[in-house]
């Protein structure tokens, strides 16, 4: 899983070039133009190849694809492109919950308008450096590049340096006639890990350079003796931090069992992961 | 407290436990093996699947002492192999759902087509039917089997 500020961070590091950030309403979508407005880090796509960071639980009914596929369709990437990161829980994400088949009708114009909005960038930034229009462009594949030649320098660049257009608001979405994944059934992208292994459940995510953070109400015996201050150095092994958030006290520690041990001093409502 | 060896997916490790720990406890078994579910722990749904000398076995109700002396494969073991069979026919047939229970699933599979080659779906619902599967994938789990078999999607 990922989390906001790390996939920012991978992205200006690896400076794969745009990431677009779009706000999830919180309710089903109204149409309001607020709604869609661009909200960067609420959620993020990266392009070539491309990953959508999720941020609705997968629990076997294909979010995890299904959501991705949105944002394909309109940037026009190869599905073998596009790969997706399950979102740590962040405010910015909004309603997370995941349920009542909402999924799909809450996310299908926000999502697909992201996608939309990081083509018409790119296609907007592929013309700028070669002077031409943009419809002069090629697209599909998601290669908005000029037949003969590369990304110039130029544009890796400005990829690097940020300079595209502005997100536009209104980017045109792909007509049913031309969609080439909606309502196709491609690879599952979460399928050859749940195969081979490698898928890390929620129960298995122990490892220890893994910082758990576990939630839990204080004590309120303990939080009379100020054993759990905000900021309190940990006195316990393994527990890095310890913070005064809005529903109880955050632990933070390497390993599963260090915030069980440091529980002695509270119970935990949940780990992450 | 005792030190035992254990073989997990051909490599040895040795141990310092208590020789009743059960193998999905803090063991080899678990630091080589992330991608191994333990879910009931009492032996009941065979998530926990592994092979101990290639046959299937819940993991979770082996002890640490039983397990010495033995090859112990987990599903990682299976896949660095070059992957398995079973695994590519996971994959086309789309199996998992949630995911949690298939690593076991694919264990009991593959240690089934190893001793039957060409199973019916009598005898894929006898060796599996141990095996649990809340999203209910049985009958892509029978798809898989059988296409890995050789004998393509369905029979």
């Amino acid at each position: 899983m990922t989390t906001r500020r790390d996939f920012l961070a991978t992205g200006a590091v690896a400076a794969t070039g745009l990431v677009i950030g779009f706000h999830w309403p919180a309710r089903r979508a109204s149409g309001a133009a607020r709604d869609f407005a661009p909200m960067p880090g609420s959620a993020s796509i990266r392009r070539a190849p491309v990953t959508v960071l999720v941020a609705r639980s997968e629990m076997g009914q294909g979010v995890r694809t299904a959501l991705p596929m949105l944002v394909a369709e309109e940037l026009q990437v190869d599905w073998k492109d596009v790969h997706f990161e399950q979102a740590i829980p962040a405010p910015a994400y909004g309603d997370m919950s995941t349920g009542g088949s909402r999924s799909i009708v809450t996310s299908w114009e926000p999502l697909r308008k992201a996608g939309a909005q990081a083509r018409e960038m790119l296609i907007a930034a592929a013309a700028a450096t070669w002077g031409v229009g943009p419809r002069e462009l090629p697209g599909g594949g998601g290669h908005h590049c000029s037949p003969a030649e590369r990304p110039s320098s130029r544009l890796r660049r400005d990829r690097r340096a940020g300079r595209f257009a502005p997100v536009p608001d209104d980017p045109p979405l792909r007509a049913p006639a031309d969609w080439r994944l909606i309502g196709t059934r491609p690879p599952r992208l979460d399928v050859p890990a749940k195969v081979d292994g490698s898928a890390v459940l929620r129960r298995r995510r122990a490892r220890a350079r893994d910082a758990l953070r576990c939630r839990r109400a204080l004590s309120r015996v303990r939080r009379q003796r100020g054993e759990l201050r905000s900021g309190a150095r940990p006195r316990h092994p393994g527990v890095t931090r310890v913070e005064r958030i809005a529903s109880g006290i955050a632990v933070v520690a390497r390993t599963r069992g260090r915030p069980g041990r440091g529980g002695t001093l509270c119970r935990f409502a949940g780990t992450r992961g | 407290m005792a030190t035992y060896k254990l073989n997990v997916n051909g490599r040895e490790h040795a141990l310092e436990v208590d020789p009743r720990r059960r193998s999905c406890g803090r063991s080899a078994i678990t630091s080589d093996s992330p991608g191994r579910s333990t879910a009931c722990g009492q032996g009941l749904c065979g998530s926990c699947t592994v092979h101990v000398n290639g046959e299937a076995t819940r993991s979770c109700v082996t002890t640490v002492a039983a397990a010495q002396g033995t090859r112990v494969t987990t599903i990682e073991g299976l896949a660095r192999a070059g992957g398995h069979p079973v695994q590519a026919a996971w994959i086309a047939e789309q199996v998992p759902q949630c995911g949690y229970c298939q690593s076991g699933q694919i264990m009991a599979a593959a240690a089934l087509l190893a001793r039957t080659p060409r199973p019916t779906d009598a005898e894929i619902d006898r060796a599996l039917s141990g095996n649990l599967c809340r999203c209910g994938t049985y009958q892509g789990i029978r798809r898989a089997i059988h296409r890995a078999a050789g004998g393509g999607a369905g029979r």
